[in-house]
C-alpha cells in the first residue's frame, strides 16, 4: 500500500525529471523537492496561517483572562477554552493537521530518493521492479527521452558531489574532507526554525522553542554528515523553499533572528 | 520543566531512530558473497570476512578478529596466488594470506564501493568499483594501470589467455589487452598510469550488467537488466546472437549456466529460459517457472543445473525441463550456488545459518554460523 501508492510514483516522477532535464541527479532532485512542495503549498500555507492565530490568540486579553481566573479549575479552563476557540472562529487542531498530512509525503520522498540512488544491491533489485511498464509509454511520447530502465544506473555526479555518498570537499594539505553541505544545511535548519518559531506569552513554550532551535539544525546536520549527500541536497532544498515561502506569506521578520528579542515580540 | 525537557529529548531521539530505520542505515544492503576454493569457502558479510572447512562447516580464520560495526563487506572475495582479495563499501582494497587470514596489503585509491568481485590472474589482481574504474594492481598492491568507463563496475572481470574482460553497468562489455604499449598509457600524479583510449573493443548492451558473464570456450555469455542475453565471440571480437524470449526474458542478475549445448538464463521474474549456445534459440517452448525471483547464479552440475529463489527453494533442473525440489529453507538466498564434490554450498544470511551444505538428496550436511 505504502510502496505503491507513495513509493513507486515518487520513484517514477523522480526518474522521469532526472530524463527530462538531462540526467542530472542533482537538479532532478531540486525539482523533484520544488514540486512537492509546491503540491503541499496550501496545507503549507494554512499551517502558518493557524499558527499566526494561535499565537496571536496568546496576546488576546480575554484570553489571559480566562488562564488567569480558572487557572486551578482544570476542568473549567478547558471549557471556557474551547468555548473562546468557538467565539473566534479558531480551530487549535488546524496547524497540527497539515503537518500530519505533510508527514508521509516527506518521509516518501526522503524513501524514494535513497532507492532511486540504488547504490547498493538490495536497493537496486528493490528500485528496477519498481519502475513502471507505464512509464516507457510516457517516455516513448516525448522525442528524446531514454527508456527508463536504460537510465539505470543514474549518473550519480553532480557538480562536486557524488550523490550516493556523503559529501566532503577535500582541500590539499588538509588530511579530511570538509562537509560543506552538512554545513549549509544545519545553517539553513537554524534560519528556518528561528524564522518559524512562534514566541509564546508561556516562558516554557519559549524555552522549548529554542531548544527546538538547537536540537534541529543539529540534527539535519547530522544527517546531512552522515547520509548520501542527495539527502542533504533534499533537506537544504526543503529548508530554503520553506524559508522562501513563509517569506512570500508576509511572516518574514529577521528580528527573530535577534538574541533576546522574543520578550519585546510577545508584548 | 524538567519533564518538558526530557519529552523534548526522547521526541528527538525517537525521531532520530525512525529516520535512520527509513534510510536503512546500519541494516545489511546486500547479501554475502563467497568463494569455493577447494575444500575451502570463504565469504564475506557483514564486516567480516570468513574462511569456512567445507567438509563440516567449522570456521577456520576470520578477517578482522573483531566486528568493526561501521565496515561493510559484501563482494565475493578473490582467490590466487595465494591471496584472498576483499573489497569493503569504503573502496579498501586488502589482499590476505589465504592460509591464516593475516594482511599482506592494502590499496585505498578507490573512491566508492567494492561491490563485484576481484579478478586475480596471472600475477595481477583486477578489482572492478562502483567509482567507475577497474584498477589492475599487481600482486604486491601497487597501482599499474587503471581504466574509467561511464558507469559502476558490479561484475566480476572474466580472463583468458591475452585479456581481461569487464561488463559494466554503462552498458558495455569491454576487452583489455593484458600487454600492452607503454603508449597507450598516461602517467599520473600518484604514478599511476590510466589507460588512455577505450578498452581494445567493447560492445554497447544497451542496458546495465549486473550479473557477472561467463566465458565458456570463446564464447562470453552476458545478460542485462532489461532481459536480454548475449554471446560473444571474444576471439572475432562480435556479437554472435542475442536472446530475448520475445521480450519474456526479465531482469537478470544472475551469471548465466551452460550445460552441453544449452545455456540457462534465471530471470528476476523467476522465470529459467534455456537456450541453444549455437544461435540463441529457445530449447522450450515456454520457460520453466520457478515459483520465486531467481537472483542467486546456479550452478552445473552432471544431470542439469541447481538454481534457488529468493524464497529459499533449491531445485535442480535438467535440459528435458524436469525439476526436482532439494529443500526449502524458507530464507532468502540472494548468492551464488555452488557444488563441491556432491554438496550444494548455499549462503542464506539467515539468523540459523550464513552458510550450509546440502547434498543432491536434500539432506542438511551442516550449517556454518559466525560466534563471536
Amino acid at each position: 500500500m505504502w510502496e505503491s501508492l507513495i513509493i513507486e510514483p515518487f520513484i517514477n516522477a523522480l526518474l522521469f525529471i532526472y530524463d527530462l532535464i538531462g540526467e542530472n541527479i542533482g537538479l532532478a532532485i531540486i525539482l523533484f523537492t520544488i514540486i512537492i512542495k509546491l503540491i503541499s503549498w496550501p496545507l503549507m500555507s494554512k499551517q502558518i496561517k493557524s499558527s499566526r492565530a494561535l499565537q496571536e490568540m496568546q496576546n488576546d486579553e480575554e484570553w489571559i483572562a480566562i488562564q488567569k481566573k480558572y487557572k486551578n479549575d482544570r476542568d473549567k479552563l478547558a471549557q471556557e477554552q474551547m468555548s473562546f476557540y468557538k467565539t473566534k472562529g479558531i480551530s487549535p487542531f488546524a496547524s497540527c493537521l497539515p503537518t500530519l498530512i505533510q508527514f508521509p509525503i516527506i518521509i516518501g520522498l526522503y524513501q524514494s530518493i535513497i532507492q532511486t540512488m540504488g547504490n547498493a544491491p538490495l536497493q537496486m533489485l528493490n528500485l528496477i521492479p519498481k519502475i513502471s511498464p507505464w512509464l516507457k509509454d510516457l517516455f516513448s511520447f516525448i522525442p528524446g527521452l531514454q527508456e527508463p530502465l536504460a537510465l539505470i544506473p543514474l549518473n550519480s555526479q553532480f557538480l562536486w558531489m557524488n550523490i550516493g555518498q556523503p559529501e566532503r570537499i577535500f582541500i590539499p594539505g588538509l588530511s579530511f574532507g570538509i562537509p560543506i553541505l552538512a554545513i549549509i544545511v544545519a545553517a539553513s535548519s537554524f534560519l528556518q526554525t528561528k524564522l518559524m518559531a512562534t514566541p509564546s506569552a508561556d516562558s516554557q513554550s519559549n524555552q522549548m522553542s529554542g531548544m527546538m532551535n538547537v536540537y534541529m539544525p543539529l540534527l539535519m546536520g547530522w544527517f546531512a554528515y552522515s547520509l548520501a549527500s542527495g539527502l542533504a541536497l533534499y533537506f537544504l532544498a526543503s529548508n530554503l523553499f520553506s524559508i522562501i515561502q513563509y517569506a512570500i506569506l508576509g511572516r518574514f521578520d529577521f528580528k527573530k533572528l535577534l538574541p533576546n528579542k522574543k520578550a519585546e515580540n510577545i508584548k | 520543566m524538567k519533564q518538558k525537557i526530557i519529552s523534548t529529548i526522547v521526541i528527538f531521539s525517537s525521531l532520530l531512530l525512525i529516520l535512520t530505520g527509513c534510510t536503512g542505515a546500519g541494516a545489511a544492503s546486500s547479501w554475502p558473497g563467497y568463494t569455493v576454493f577447494e575444500e575451502t569457502g570463504y565469504l564475506s558479510y557483514g564486516s567480516q570476512t570468513f574462511a569456512v572447512d567445507l567438509k563440516n562447516g567449522s570456521l577456520l580464520w576470520r578477517y578482522p578478529s573483531d566486528e568493526e560495526r561501521s565496515k561493510q563487506v559484501y563482494a565475493a572475495p578473490a582467490i590466487g596466488d595465494g591471496l584472498l582479495v576483499i573489497g569493503d563499501y569504503d573502496g579498501s582494497l586488502i589482499a590476505l594470506d589465504q592460509n591464516n587470514g593475516t594482511k599482506k596489503w592494502g590499496f585505498d585509491g578507490a573512491n566508492d564501493r567494492y561491490i563485484g568481485a576481484a579478478l586475480i590472474s596471472d600475477g595481477m589482481v583486477y578489482a572492478p568499483n562502483s567509482d567507475h574504474y577497474l584498477y589492475a594492481l599487481d600482486s604486491e598492491g601497487n597501482l599499474q594501470w587503471k581504466f574509467k568507463g561511464d558507469g559502476p563496475n558490479w561484475t566480476k572481470p572474466l580472463a583468458d589467455v591475452s585479456m581481461i574482460y569487464l561488463a559494466s553497468m554503462d552498458h558495455k562489455f569491454y576487452a583489455f589487452d593484458k600487454e600492452f604499449s607503454p603508449s597507450n598509457l598516461v602517467n599520473a600524479k600518484d604514478g599511476s598510469k590510466t589507460l588512455l583510449s577505450n578498452a581494445k573493443w567493447s560492445i554497447d548492451l544497451g542496458m546495465a550488467i549486473i550479473g557477472d558473464p561467463v566465458l565458456e570456450e570463446g564464447v562470453v555469455f552476458v545478460a542485462t537488466i532489461e532481459g536480454g542475453l548475449f554471446a560473444i565471440d571474444v576471439k572475432d571480437e562480435k556479437l554472435l546472437w542475442s536472446f530475448n524470449d520475445n521480450g519474456d526474458l526479465g531482469a537478470v542478475w544472475s551469471t548465466p549456466v551452460v550445460i552441453d549445448e544449452a545455456v540457462f538464463v534465471a530471470d528476476v521474474d523467476g522465470n529459467i529460459h534455456a537456450v541453444n549456445v549455437l544461435d540463441g534459440s529457445a530449447i522450450w517452448s515456454s520457460p520453466f517457472s520457478a515459483g520465486g525471483k531467481l537472483v542467486a547464479s546456479g550452478a552445473a552440475y552432471q544431470e542439469g543445473a541447481v538454481f534457488a529463489t529468493d524464497e529459499g527453494k533449491i531445485f535442480t533442473i535438467n535440459l528435458n525441463k524436469e525439476a526436482k525440489t532439494i529443500a526449502n529453507i524458507e530464507n532468502p538466498i540472494y548468492s551464488t550456488i555452488n557444488i563441491v564434490g556432491e554438496q550444494i554450498i548455499f549462503a542464506s544470511a539467515s539468523e540459523e545459518s550464513l552458510l550450509a551444505a546440502y547434498d543432491l538428496n536434500g539432506f542438511g550436511i551442516w550449517t556454518f554460523l559466525p560466534t563471536n
